[in-house]
């Protein structure tokens, strides 16, 4: 159980809100406003084309030195057969779970500024990256927030937790948001208005739990604990993202069809919006893991390049 | 000492009527009483708590034996009598402490059954310490409404 008011968000403020336009419009504009800086970022196995061609990418962006750790031979061989120039990128022979811990320790060496996940299971490279001996770990808890636009909607949703939690309870989404709403403010969202998703709009209990947690948060946002923005719910999704439909069924409010952050109840719904949208509409999405000490990039193994060259990209964004 | 007796009588007007008074007579106050239908729609089986010494209790007893509508009465002992009490409580929402009775609700595994801006209900069906453990952690935040079942109990299955 995690103690909700010890942890502490920075959520910006007023004045910040005030600055900020809106809404986001484009991701390629949001993703292109990354300035090219001295940023480092360990891969761990980066055997694949798509990790491969991303970081490649990154560097040559100048965006990013990537710092590949794997076997040496294995990466140089992948490199060769995909015919990507590994020339500007140091490579670190490690083997095993190994592999993992060379990426921490320079994490915990200052060497690197952030980690991105490469060929290896998400929960095994967890179990590894989230050891107390290395500093990544918090007291916050870990969440995925993905960034993707639909293009009808004409503007970019953040959207968590389609990666990490389960089957979160109340305490944990309120870290979920929390994180969300951070970050929405990170990339310079103005109005962050949070959209609580559900099957419906009206609390039904004890069927559909999501309907309570998403009606308690709208409650426990009047706390001023996630600072200045709007949370409401539940939402069936149409209803948060599309105004004519909540207009429709006279769904109000401030949230109601403008949501630009989404917080899906369980892993699941989470899943089987980011991949509607990143497997069938082939839409650039970026993802990342929000709540350690700095951002993690945990791609699917299956996403394209493209989706993880975004996510690296994200990653610069929300490291500030 | 707490006694929980198990009473099958007829399920006929009065009856209860007479047991309380039963017990009054002899000065022995009912701490909980749980009455329904059993498995036979004509007899309906109540479960008495009360506390008294043992010979007090004795004379309670052959008091409810004289009356003829009581077709059986148990006194189920600790460890042979599998028990249970019902608990609806309605607490206050205070914003600031939502995560903390959810959380509490988590973990005495009670349901939240009804919500709205004001106030939540919450249920229970739990042994009787754990359903006063759970009222104890509540006390903290605005109880508004509660209602307990009194026992509810079964002889064991060994």
């Amino acid at each position: 159980m995690v103690a909700v008011s010890s942890v502490d968000y920075n959520f910006g403020d007023e004045a910040f809100m005030k600055e900020s336009t809106g809404d986001i419009y484009d991701m390629q504009r949001l993703l292109d406003t990354v300035e090219r800086g001295r940023r480092t970022m360990a891969v761990v196995s980066p055997y694949d084309r798509a990790t491969l061609v991303a970081s490649a990418s990154a560097l040559k962006d100048g965006i990013v030195e990537p710092i590949l750790i794997g076997e040496e031979r294995r990466i140089r061989e992948s490199a060769q057969t995909y015919g990507i120039e590994t020339s500007g990128m140091e490579i670190v022979d490690s083997k095993d779970e190994k592999i993992i811990e060379d990426a921490c320790d320079l994490y915990n060496w200052n060497r690197v500024h952030f980690i991105m996940k490469g060929m290896v299971g998400t929960g095994y490279f967890f179990h590894i990256v989230l050891e107390p001996r290395f500093k990544i770990r918090t007291e916050r808890i870990l969440s995925h927030v993905g960034v993707f636009e639909i293009p009808q909607t004409k503007r970019i949703f953040l959207m968590s937790d389609a990666g990490i939690n389960i089957l979160p309870n109340f305490s944990r989404k309120i870290h979920i948001v929390a994180n969300a709403v951070e970050a929405a403010r990170w990339l310079g969202i103005g109005l962050v208005r949070v959209g609580m998703l559900a099957a419906v709009e009206k609390v039904n209990l004890p069927a559909m739990p999501a309907t309570l947690d998403a009606f308690l948060m709208k409650k426990y946002a009047e706390t001023g604990y996630f600072g200045a923005c709007e949370i409401d719910g539940p939402f069936a999704f149409d209803n948060a993202v599309d105004p004519e439909c909540a207009g429709t069924k006279g769904i109000g409010g401030k949230v109601a069809g403008q949501a630009n952050v989404l917080i899906v109840p369980n892993i699941e719904t989470g899943n089987a919006i980011w991949k509607s949208i990143t497997c069938l509409q082939k839409k650039e999405a970026a993802g990342v893991v929000l709540g350690g000490a700095c951002p993690i990039v945990v791609p699917s193994r299956s996403d394209d390049h493209l989706t993880k060259l975004a996510s690296i990209k994200l990653a610069c964004l929300l490291m500030g | 000492m707490k006694h929980t007796l198990s009473c099958l009588a007829c399920n006929r007007p009065g009856v209860l009527a007479k047991i309380a008074r039963a017990f009054s007579e002899e000065g022995i106050n009912i701490y909980s009483l749980a009455a329904g239908e059993t498995e036979e729609e004509d007899k309906s089986r109540i479960i008495i708590v009360v506390e008294a010494d043992t010979q007090t209790l004795q004379r309670a007893e052959e008091r409810l034996g004289k009356i003829r509508d009581i077709l059986k009465l148990y006194d189920l002992r600790e460890g042979e009598l599998i028990a249970m009490e019902f608990l609806m409580i309605k607490i206050r929402i205070k914003p600031e402490f939502i995560p903390q009775i959810l959380q509490t609700a988590e973990l005495f595994n009670a349901q939240v059954i009804a919500v709205s801006d004001e106030a939540m209900v919450l249920t229970l069906a739990e042994e009787e310490k754990r359903v006063n453990g759970l009222i104890k952690m509540l006390k903290k935040f605005e109880i508004l409404e509660m209602c307990r079942s009194g026992k509810l109990a079964v002889s064991g299955v060994d």
